[in-house]
């Protein structure tokens, strides 16, 4: 399916544009990992207070810090968009990429899980404890947020491209 | 002392070994990640962002960024190694180094001043901000110039 996509966006204006412009390239990385900063910076707060490890007030209070989340996510999204417009053809077929695109498609459903189906129930929890569900929606957004860093930083030197 | 640096067999294992250099390029970035995404965090709380948040959501966050500076040490230092000679001459990894120094001696100064429960001017916070996130772009940047 990458392949397809990528071979749709290759030679496109957006594709030349992104190729063409010399500081366009270091200026994207530099985005992306400001934006992976707040984005797993917040999480790790979110995350260990879900599972238990931060033991600080109730649960739900380091929810707040998830508007530093989202904007992380969405810095990483643009610039990642346009990594992919820039270099189709070496993202589509690289292996650390493909598994860095299923884990971050398997981070968002456990974050949908977590919001839609965990919270609503449990945020009238007074006593501020997390139940066991709770615990591994934390620890499986973690784990997989690393690893998705790891891949990221594996691509060019991990399987073809 | 840079050459025999780059010369010794630490070096050459970090640049001859297949899997040795991303393997501490992974490394250093979850190093980044704790240090500079708690810090990034806690200082924009500072500022005035998040409010209703209680200064007690970052308590046991301490153990953490500090074990991302540690392992950030040895592996920004095992990465300069197999480098030396030419990184001590780029401009981007000398602005990036001194502010990581700058970045860690705010947040060190940062941790004294609450743990002392003294006032926070604003600029301790936005100064470290300023310097860890220069940090990120000049050590992009070493790629390029």
């Amino acid at each position: 399916m990458l392949e397809i996509i990528a071979e749709e966006i290759f030679g496109t204006p957006l594709n030349q544009w992104v190729v063409g412009t010399y500081w366009l390239w270091p200026l994207l990385e530099i985005i992306h990992f400001i934006g992976l900063s707040l984005l797993i910076g917040g999480l790790i707060v979110v995350d260990l207070s879900l599972v238990g490890v931060l033991r600080s007030g109730r649960w739900v209070d380091s929810h707040r810090l998830l508007p530093a989340v989202v904007v992380g996510f969405f810095l990483n999204l643009v610039t990642g968009v346009l990594f992919f417009v820039g270099d189709p053809m070496r993202y589509s077929v690289n292996i650390a990429f493909q598994a860095k695109m299923i884990l971050i498609l398997i981070a968002g459903l456990n974050a949908l899980y977590y919001h839609h189906r965990l919270m609503p129930v449990l945020a009238l929890d007074k006593i501020g404890q997390s139940s066991i569900k709770i615990k591994i929606v934390g620890l499986l957004s973690l784990t997989t947020w690393f690893t998705v860093l790891a891949l990221g930083r594996l691509i060019p030197y991990l399987g073809t491209g | 002392m840079l050459v025999w640096l780059e010369s010794s067999s630490v070096a050459s294992w970090v640049s001859l070994s297949l899997w040795a250099y991303p393997a501490l390029l992974t490394v250093h970035i979850f190093g980044l990640a704790l240090v500079v995404g708690l810090y990034a965090l806690r200082d924009f709380r500072l500022i005035g962002f998040f409010a209703g948040t209680n200064a007690s959501l970052f308590e046991g966050t301490n153990l953490l960024s500090s074990f991302g500076i540690a392992i950030n040490l040895v592996s920004g230092f095992l990465l300069f190694s197999s480098q030396a000679t030419f990184l001590i001459s780029s401009i981007p990894f000398l602005v990036k180094i001194s502010c990581v120094a700058l970045g860690l001696a705010c947040s060190g100064v940062i941790g004294v001043r609450q743990k002392n429960g003294l006032n926070m001017p604003r600029y301790y916070p936005a100064a470290s901000l300023f310097f860890w996130a220069t940090a990120i772009i000049s050590g992009r940047l070493i790629a390029y110039f």
